[in-house]
């Protein structure tokens, strides 16, 4: 260890982005984004999904070229064309899916990809097994890891997984690597174990960047931050100087710009969806949760805090752990065709991937969970189906030149029309959708909002999991805070927002989350512009 | 937001730009079937007889039946691979029940009843015991043809009731009962494929099982009709086997399987899944048939014949293959365009989404035009 620390001291390298700019077509990812990585320090990465995270890794990893900024090492402008051009620079990634052969051996994970790099003093390519043993074994014990070399990677525990991409990574000797939710599939335990090896890391040099959503680790591994927000950067600093509350608002933003997509009927109404007993995996606290017709229930918390779980299980995706009424009938779900048929209509978080046939025409889409009422006898309408989805196509003001376009061929708000259409037209009288306005621009979003609130007002239920307190402050009636899988609170938010001038229920929100303390025993300083600038002029005076 | 007008106008515009894309890629496989039927016509004499054209239809009856139900198989991201040897075992049954029993109707039901038998334990064992459609039905093509054996010692079984050959020479408007027949399968399952709630359950579940799921469609059992019509299209491809020869045959059709895949693929139907159409089939055999008799009057013999068949088959896999790449790039990656333009400025960001979409179409038509 102690050559390790020596050689830490020697150098310390810099990987420097500047100004970075980045546009998807007309959408921009990044804006004047600045991020850096040291040597011997971990730089916290953080922000909501799709702030522009994965494609500011994207662009310091050579998988991306940026549209406008530079790259420095030391001070000296680099160009990554590709990943490999980012490796030769020491730059190193390891993703947040695990990327192994399943089938092969520790040993042979850890070297694959690397028999061509000169480490230390020999080729790995053509050297015999136990000189690679002896290679792997010196790195390992460099980083402190316990491996059984000979072990099945399929066979390992998620943290030696881990490990094993990590040690794959550091086997090309890299200055800087950078960590893209390494604990995000991780017990707590294991959690630990990949948290202590990136204190390795840095002890030993590595400039290291970490992606997290999990804001205690953030703050106990991490010596900086830079949060983004929207595609730009809103703070950035020593982790010291901020609280994990701070970071959650600064990650969240400001509820004053949030304008309400409409004030929701005020009059009680009877229970439509009525959840009993109901786990989020199993070993997880059962829970009772109550949604009345008319109205938008927003299931909020963390990224893996369970709300989903709850979802998909409405929404026939996953088998339903608990007891459900829908109207005050007891119903069972086992397959979305069973939500359907008790007038569930469920979209999935992933359009492309799952809710979605993108390569067929929109008006084909939207007739696909109607399939039955767009038909006699077994035979299509198509005419009626074309005719149907121009009528969505103007009522959702879908942007598209017609409705025999591929679906692939709109944008991601567009997109999610399409899905709203196909449910609509199914006729069913709850939606429950999954991270609506994810990916989507701020237009879309509101839009998108406003045909939630109108479906609700017309007499249909909303379910609606989403990480976004925007969009819960934006649109919900009632938020029920899940945290570590089990519900933590169910609010009413009107009543919280009335209570002081549109803040609180963000900070209470923020609250619930982190910790389950709820908002009065939180002081509730607003995270405003001057805290900001006030964490970056200390920033500056360094 | 763009006011209505200006909406209808970008609608007008594209349908009318739109179309030549869409034309080029339904009408590709028949303008090259036309342009060969020319060139053949005109270089040989023999080619525009009608002697000749119905010898091509009749050729091509069994390898069509066959086609389309594998495009079926092909639609929903499966494959048939029993359906070779299954239309060999199919002829054999049928034969074996008119010879024993001299009914014909006895013979051609318990062939097709074969043929669903077949199709539905390939059914169950791709939905029921989850074994991959190519393992389950390559099991079943030499389940088949030992069965095929095993009935008739490696023999031919003949001396069918005299009612078969009265049909094979049966002619109305001097195009053979077994064409007809062809035609009206094709007719049929043109329909099922286009027009009822089935064929689409189909393209959905071959365009993305996931959300085919989601949608509340039931996915195993659209891939059990697919193998129950896959089944019963390969008895009916072995009954025509039976009409063309007059005998039950254990040794023929074995590279039917792959001949039928093959004629899918060169119609444009894409082997992954969700794209395509019997009707694209039709043109695909049509193709395959004229070539090859093409090249029949050509003197070329049956190893040039097969060579060349094979390579047009890998180039029409290959237009897919490269077609499915051009729509990638067009669609699901926007490109970061050069400069930034005005969405750097703060707000511009509403937009940002819509004139994409507007600007990626516009560009999508100069390219089809072009």
């Amino acid at each position: 260890m102690s050559l390790m620390a020596a050689a830490a001291s020697a150098q310390q390298h810099r990987f420097e982005a500047r100004s970075i700019t980045h546009m998807y077509g007309p959408v921009a990812a990044l804006r004047e984004v600045n991020f850096a990585v040291e040597g011997g320090h971990v730089h916290a990465l953080l922000g909501e999904n799709g702030c522009g995270k994965s494609t500011l890794i994207k662009i310091m990893t050579g998988a991306q070229r940026p549209t406008v900024g530079t790259l420095l090492i030391d001070g000296q402008e680099v160009q990554l064309s590709k990943a490999s051009s980012a490796q030769g620079r020491g730059i190193a990634v390891v993703h947040q899916n695990y990327h192994l052969f399943p089938d092969l051996s520790v040993l042979e994970n850890i070297v694959a990809g690397n028999a061509h790099v000169p480490r230390s003093k020999a080729l790995l390519g053509g050297v015999s097994r136990k000189r690679q043993e002896e290679i792997v074994r010196g790195l390992l014990e460099q980083l402190n890891i316990e491996l059984n070399l000979g072990s099945q990677a399929a066979l390992l525990d998620p943290a030696e997984r881990k490990f094993v991409e990590v040690a794959r990574a550091m086997m090309r000797s890299p200055q800087f690597l950078f960590l893209d939710e390494p604990t995000a599939s991780l017990e707590p335990q294991s959690a630990r174990r990949v948290l202590d090896l990136v204190r390795v890391l840095a002890d030993q040099g590595v400039g290291v960047a970490f992606v997290s959503h999990r804001l205690d680790e953030v703050v106990s591994v991490c010596d900086r931050f830079t949060v983004l927000r929207d595609a730009r950067e809103v703070a950035h600093g020593p982790i010291r100087e901020v609280s994990e509350a701070d970071l959650v608002r600064l990650m969240v933003g400001d509820l004053h710009q949030i304008t309400r997509a409409r004030q929701a009927p005020r009059e009680p109404s009877e229970v439509a969806i009525r959840i009993r007993a109901c786990a989020t995996a199993p070993g997880k606290r059962a829970f009772d949760l109550d949604v009345p017709r008319g109205q938008v229930m927003v299931l909020t918390g963390l990224v893996g805090s369970g709300a989903s779980d709850v979802v998909q299980m409405l929404g026939g995706s996953k088998p339903f752990r608990g007891s459900l009424s829908v109207d005050g009938v007891s119903r069972r779900i086992n397959h979305p065709r069973d939500a359907l048929r008790h007038g569930i209509g469920y979209a999935p978080e992933d359009r492309k991937g799952a809710g979605l046939v993108i390569d067929h025409a929109i008006d084909i889409n939207v007739s696909y969970a109607s399939l039955d009422r767009v038909s006699r006898f077994g035979v299509v309408a198509w005419r009626r189906v074309a005719a149907i989805a121009e009528e969505y196509r103007q009522k959702l003001s879908i942007r598209t030149p017609s409705v025999h376009s591929p679906v692939s061929s709109l944008s991601g708000g567009n997109q999610q029309k399409v899905m709203l259409a196909k449910l609509f037209n199914s006729g069913v009288a709850t939606l429950v959708l999954e991270e609506p306005t994810q990916g989507v621009d701020v237009r879309g979003r509101s839009q998108i909002h406003v045909l939630l609130r109108d479906f609700a007002e017309a007499g249909g239920t909303v379910i609606v999991a989403s990480t976004d307190v925007r969009e819960v402050a934006g649109i919900s009636d009632h938020v029920a805070v899940f945290r570590h899988g089990e519900l933590a609170e169910v609010l009413d938010s009107a009543s919280i927002r009335d209570g002081d001038a549109g803040s609180s229920l963000q900070e209470y929100l923020v609250g619930v989350m982190e910790s389950g303390v709820s908002a009065t025993s939180h002081d509730l300083v607003h995270p405003d512009d001057a805290q900001v600038a006030r964490l970056e002029q200390e920033e500056a005076a360094k | 937001m763009t006011t209505p007008i200006a909406t209808t106008g970008t609608e007008a515009a594209a349908k009318r730009k739109a179309q030549p894309g869409q034309l080029f890629d339904l009408l590709f496989v028949p303008a090259v079937l036309i342009i060969l039927c020319v060139y053949l016509s005109v270089t040989n004499s023999v080619f525009l007889t009608s002697g000749n054209l119905v010898n091509i239809l009749l050729q091509a009856s069994i390898l069509a039946i066959a086609s389309f139900g594998m495009t079926f198989a092909i639609l929903g991201r499966e494959l048939d691979l029993s359906v070779g040897t299954g239309s060999a075992l199919a002829s054999v049954i049928a034969a074996l029940v008119m010879v024993n029993t001299g009914s014909i109707l006895w013979g051609v039901l318990a062939g097709l009843g074969f043929g669903v038998l077949l199709g539905a334990t390939n059914g169950f064992l791709v939905t029921k015991v989850e074994v991959p459609s190519f393992i389950a039905t390559l099991g079943a093509f030499i389940v088949c043809q030992g069965i095929a054996l095993a009935l008739t010692n490696g023999g031919v079984i003949s001396g069918l009731p005299a009612g078969i050959a009265a049909f094979s020479d049966w002619r109305l408007l001097g195009i053979p009962a077994l064409v007809w027949c062809t035609g009206v399968i094709f007719l049929v399952l043109y329909f099922v494929q286009r027009k009822t709630v089935f064929g689409a359950q189909v393209m959905a579940v071959g365009g993305n099982p996931e959300a085919a799921r989601l949608s509340g469609i039931a996915v195993n059992r659209v891939r059990f009709l697919i193998f129950v019509i896959t089944g019963t299209t390969a008895a009916l491809a072995g009954l025509a086997l039976l009409v063309r020869v007059q005998s039950g045959q254990p040794n023929a059709n074995q590279l039917l399987a792959l001949e039928a895949i093959a004629a899918v693929v060169v119609g444009g139907t894409s082997l992954n899944g969700g794209r395509g159409s019997v009707a694209r089939t039709l043109w695909g055999v049509l193709l395959i048939a004229v070539l090859r008799n093409g090249l029949d009057l050509m003197g070329l013999s049956e190893d040039m014949k097969m060579i060349v068949i094979g390579v047009v088959f890998i180039v029409a896999a290959s237009v897919d293959f490269m077609r499915r790449q051009f729509l990638k790039r067009r669609y699901s990656e926007p490109k970061p365009s050069r400069e930034p333009r005005e969405a750097e400025s703060g707000d511009a960001s509403g937009d940002a989404g819509a004139e994409g979409g507007e600007r990626r179409t516009s560009s999508g038509h100069e390219s089809r035009t072009s």
